[in-house]
């Protein structure tokens, strides 16, 4: 809220200065974000008000939050004499309020005669001032006065009420009207209006309706000062997508008894200016009267929420000067009056938060929570996550964070079904549903990449993905691994297979799989212990050709929610070899379409116990060799745990292999 | 037999004696000494003699074998000062290094944070990014009229789901569960509908915090975030709390610390008010715990949050939040 100084120092004394003044406000909860020099010895404050200090929305309020801080006294503004014995104004016109629950209160003055002229220029300065263009004298009198004291008004022209009947009710089915905006708003039956004998004349506590403006041949004016329901308020103007300096306050709750002065000061101030003549007597419908608030506060709960003891005399202080009454005070209470404009003090807790803001929180010292903890740090899936993160860091991966939103067309684009959890209101039609897959976007980090020049890509990402299920919605975390460049399918093998192993899995294994995103022949499910928990394989060209991307992309995707049950972070230690192992190795040539694993599984069977290791060191193909063989060389590594291995122990395991292979595989030895 | 070991000699010592380059020499160690040179194949002719003869030339071939190995590491060793003046190793040269990854930036600095609060005793709980209206807005003293929910804009999914505006639906669904004690820090996603800027996202990061106890007070809450300040940012950080409003904190408050760049004199990065705004925080309100079935006379508890873009931010210099879901390796390789 913008307030000028000039007009905040008219109704109490600021001794401080500008910017300690500004400072202490900041530290009490009302925020000077920024002081405007608006010409030469004007300054305006413009302050953030929290959604729970309605009370602050205005200058008068603010001068009370002064009051708070400093101690000085508030002076409020002149305001017209009631004059309640002779109430020519009944005859003049009829007020009813239908529904009292969302119009608890409604006041209202005629003044005849006025003049209808541009506002003095101190008057249109000051609200120009505060944001608010300048209309015409009443209207804007009806502004200042909002601003002055955070009660909305609003003026009609008298002689356009229909039937001088003027009722608050709920809007009727199919009605709508015409607003000062100059927009047709379309009504229903939850919203409140107020009413002549014709329809709406004003959407109540937002708009008035054009029907009744004020206008340059405007002579009598009825003015409005009422009280609505503030979530009635809120939801009519949220539903119009309407809303106003008057809403606003609404919303956020305006003193029910404050409306009768704000409006004598309107209409006082419209005398003076606009020449005009109050009608005897005033129209206050208010059937049920907001009381103050009676809050007990114990004094033993300052130190048990603030941790501090405030001396009796410093509270009773702070109490008086928040404009709070004592009524009655013991060693271990104090009985608290709080007036209605406060309406967010309901309960001892915010008069505990009362004192300790006006207090100081950086008066109130710093300790450390006593007591025992129930901790144990990080959970189990988070051990597991990070330990992932370190493992796929070391392989030289950069983990990357993608958006957790997509659309069906990318979700096609990579050959997934385009069935997602959707938003409503996306930010754009691009960002309509939740990801079901890290892949479309890991593809797109690749492309982005490859544009800027560089070519080798290892990237990976840890994220959620959403599934809907019967209407309830399923997260899983996912991992993702792409790699481009200088890089073969062995290479992601190679990343998926230390995974593995480093997050202790060990009976795991590949098997050809056909998935959309992937080529015909490098496309694989990733099993442990016989069950699916992702993919991997080379990106296929279709898919390639829809992100523009001309380079081989490998990429991996496992439900890491689902591997997380079968992964042991504690190894155990096992005992190093004591007795030398001896290796021999193998070569032969064998049928093309003979898989590695084909030959591992025979030698490790046929080479029983003694075999602790087998590697592959060498494929050949060439001239030497049928075109539908190949050649491969193997080392075993033989030995016991429990002696040295003699050269017949391990020669008779090793043709055993040999003799599996041949006649198994029907493969031809080479020596 | 004998002819051949004595020819094959011959040969060899014929052969060296004129090699000059060390990949001539190979050459000859093949031929003489590699799997299928001519040891090799003189020693399986011997295994074919008879039995009585195997060992004279056995051992006749060995010796062999053994001075040409020797002759041949000899003259490697004489050969090996090459025709080139021998050169200073100049350690000016770039070092081979091996390919290290990278945790992203928002990674790196959420485990910094989770780390100093496991110090002081807290835990890491975690909740679900689609929420239900109840504990994103409801549960936590945020009903359907309240202004407070404006600054909240929502994505939803239906009129009941929505992607949480906020990381502190986890504070409920751990009170839920568990009875006090309670120390928890829950970080996660979390998603509003703000148009794009240097410092706005609509897909967001936050930590939460909670501590629930018979005795904590609002002088704990300081104490914590002070201490968390100082391990974040050093020593010299000051924090700074102002009133502020949450509706499911009460008293409320804003905390700030001061500004790790000008040390509190004002500057570009704090807008010259020496002060880093950094997240709001306050005493768990009592109709919190009421929805809880916490006994609000008996147990007090303190709240926080804080935004991890803001802080990854702040503390690497980084100058636009765009850059954490962009995923330019020149700037995730600076991590």
């Amino acid at each position: 809220m913008k307030v000028p100084y000039n007009w905040l120092k008219e109704y109490i004394d600021i001794e401080l200065s500008l910017e300690e003044i500004a400072e202490k406000l900041t530290m009490s909860g009302l925020e000077v974000a920024d002081i405007q020099k608006s010409n030469p010895d004007e300054f305006v404050l413009d302050i953030e008000v929290t959604a729970n200090r309605g009370d602050c929305l205005s200058i008068i309020g603010i001068a009370r939050e002064i009051r708070a801080i400093t101690s000085k006294q508030v002076k409020y503004p002149q305001g017209l004499k009631e004059c309640r014995a002779n109430k020519e104004i009944e005859k003049l016109i009829d007020v009813s309020i239908k529904n009292t629950y969302l119009c608890p209160r409604y006041a209202g003055r005629i003044i005849r005669n006025v003049k209808i002229a541009p506002s003095p220029s101190w008057l249109a300065k000051r609200l120009e001032a505060v944001g608010i263009r300048s209309i015409n004298n009443i209207v804007d009198i009806t502004n200042y006065v909002l601003m002055e004291t955070g009660q909305p008004l609003h003026a009609f022209d008298y002689n356009k009420i229909t039937g001088k009947k003027i009722t608050i009710r709920e809007a009727k089915q199919n009605e709508s009207i015409l607003a000062l905006d100059e927009s047709k708003r379309q009504l229903s039956r939850d919203m409140l209006v107020i009413a002549d004998k014709k329809g709406p004349v004003a959407i109540a506590g937002i708009m008035g309706g054009i029907g009744s403006e004020i206008d340059e041949q405007t002579t009598d004016i009825f003015l409005e000062s009422a009280h609505f329901n503030a979530g009635c308020i809120r939801r009519t103007s949220k539903t119009l997508g309407l809303s106003s300096e008057s809403s606003y306050r609404f919303e956020r709750g305006v003193d029910p008894n404050g409306v009768v002065s704000a409006l004598n000061r309107a209409a006082y101030l419209i005398e003076k200016i606009a020449r005009g003549k109050s009608v005897r007597g005033i129209v206050d419908i208010y059937p049920k009267k907001f009381k103050k608030q009676n809050i007990q506060l114990r004094i033993r709960q300052i130190k048990r929420i603030l941790g501090i003891d405030i001396p009796k005399n410093k509270l009773k202080s702070i109490i008086l000067n928040l404009g709070f009454e004592i009524k009655q005070h013991n060693a271990n209470s104090i009985k608290i009056l709080v007036p209605t404009y406060r309406h967010d003090i309901n309960r001892e807790i915010d008069l505990v938060e009362e004192i300790a803001r006006i207090y100081g929180y950086n008066n109130i010292d710093t300790t450390m929570p006593r007591g025992q903890t129930s901790s144990c740090g990080k959970g189990e899936f988070e051990k597991q996550t990070d330990a992932l993160k370190n493992i796929l860091c070391s392989c030289g991966m950069a983990e990357i964070y993608t958006s957790s939103f997509t659309n069906p067309e990318n979700l096609y684009k990579t050959g997934l079904s385009s069935d997602g959890v959707k938003i409503t209101n996306p930010m754009g039609d691009d960002q309509n549903i939740m990801r079901t897959s890290l892949i479309p976007e890991m593809l797109s980090v690749i492309k982005r990449n490859l544009n800027r020049s560089i070519t080798e890509i290892k990237l990976y990402e840890l994220g959620q993905v959403f599934f809907e299920n019967n209407s309830s919605y399923h997260e899983k975390t996912y991992l993702c691994c792409g790699i481009v460049g200088n890089v073969s399918f062995f290479d992601i093998k190679g990343i998926l297979e230390i995974i593995l192993h480093k997050l202790g899995i060990e009976d795991h294994c590949l098997c050809y799989k056909k998935h959309q995103v992937f080529t015909q022949d490098c496309s694989a499910s990733i099993d442990v212990q016989g069950c699916g928990v992702g993919i991997t394989g080379e990106v296929s060209r279709n898919v390639l050709e829809r992100y523009n991307i001309d380079e081989k992309v490998f990429l991996l995707e496992i439900v890491f929610l689902d591997l997380s049950k079968y992964i042991n972070l504690s190894p155990v230690f096992k005992e190093i070899p004591k007795y030398p192992s001896s290796e021999r190795d193998i070569a032969f040539t064998v049928k093309e379409n003979v898989s590695n694993a084909d030959i591992m599984n025979i030698m490790w069977k046929a080479g029983g116990e003694i075999v602790k290791d087998i590697k592959l060191f060498d494929i050949y193909r060439g001239k030497q060799i049928s075109s539908t063989h190949k050649s491969m060389a193997y080392a075993v590594c033989y030995r016991s745990n429990k002696r040295t291995l003699t050269d017949e122990e391990v020669n008779q395991a090793h043709s055993n292999i040999e003799r599996q292979l041949i006649s198994q595989l029907n493969v031809a030895l080479r020596k | 037999m004998k002819a051949k070991i004595k020819e094959t000699e011959k040969n060899f010592n014929s052969e060296i004696k004129d090699i000059s380059l060390p990949e001539h020499l190979e050459k000859i160690r093949v031929k003489y000494l590699g799997r299928k040179g001519i040891i090799t194949s003189l020693l399986k002719q011997v295994s074919a003699l008879p039995n009585d003869q195997k060992p004279v030339f056995g051992k006749l071939l060995n010796n062999l074998k053994t001075n040409i190995s020797a002759r041949i590491s000899e003259k490697s060793a004489s050969i090996k000062p090459s025709k080139r003046a021998e050169a200073k190793l100049d350690i000016s040269l770039p070092g081979i290094k091996p390919v290290v990854g990278s945790k992203h930036p928002l990674a790196l600095i959420t485990q910094e944070i989770k780390e100093i609060f496991f110090g002081l005793g807290f835990e890491t709980v975690t909740g679900p990014e689609i929420e239900t209206e109840y504990y994103n807005f409801e549960a936590l003293n945020t009903p359907a009229d309240h202004p407070a929910r404006d600054e909240h804009d929502s994505f939803y999914i239906t009129s009941k789901d929505l992607l949480r505006t906020h990381t502190s639906p986890v504070q409920i669904r751990v009170m839920e569960k568990q009875k006090p004690p309670v120390r928890v820090i829950a970080p996660g996603r979390c998603f509003r509908r703000d148009a794009v800027d240097a410092t706005h996202s609509p897909i967001f990061h936050q930590v939460e915090g909670l501590a629930v106890d018979t005795n904590i007070t609002f002088g704990d809450l300081k104490g914590v975030l002070e201490v968390f300040a100082k391990q974040l940012f050093g020593r010299q950080t000051k924090i700074r709390f102002r009133p502020d409003f949450f509706p499911f904190t009460e008293p409320s408050a804003e905390y700030a610390f001061s500004c790790v760049n000008c040390k509190g004199k004002g500057c570009r990065i704090c807008k010259n008010t020496g002060w880093l705004e950094i997240g709001g925080a306050g005493m768990v309100d009592p109709e919190v715990f009421k929805t809880v079935h916490y006994d609000a006379e008996k147990y007090s508890g303190f709240a926080f949050g804080m935004g991890i873009e803001r802080i990854a931010m702040i503390k690497y210099h980084i100058p636009d939040i765009r850059m954490f879901l962009e995923n330019d390796l020149r700037f995730l390789r600076q991590f």
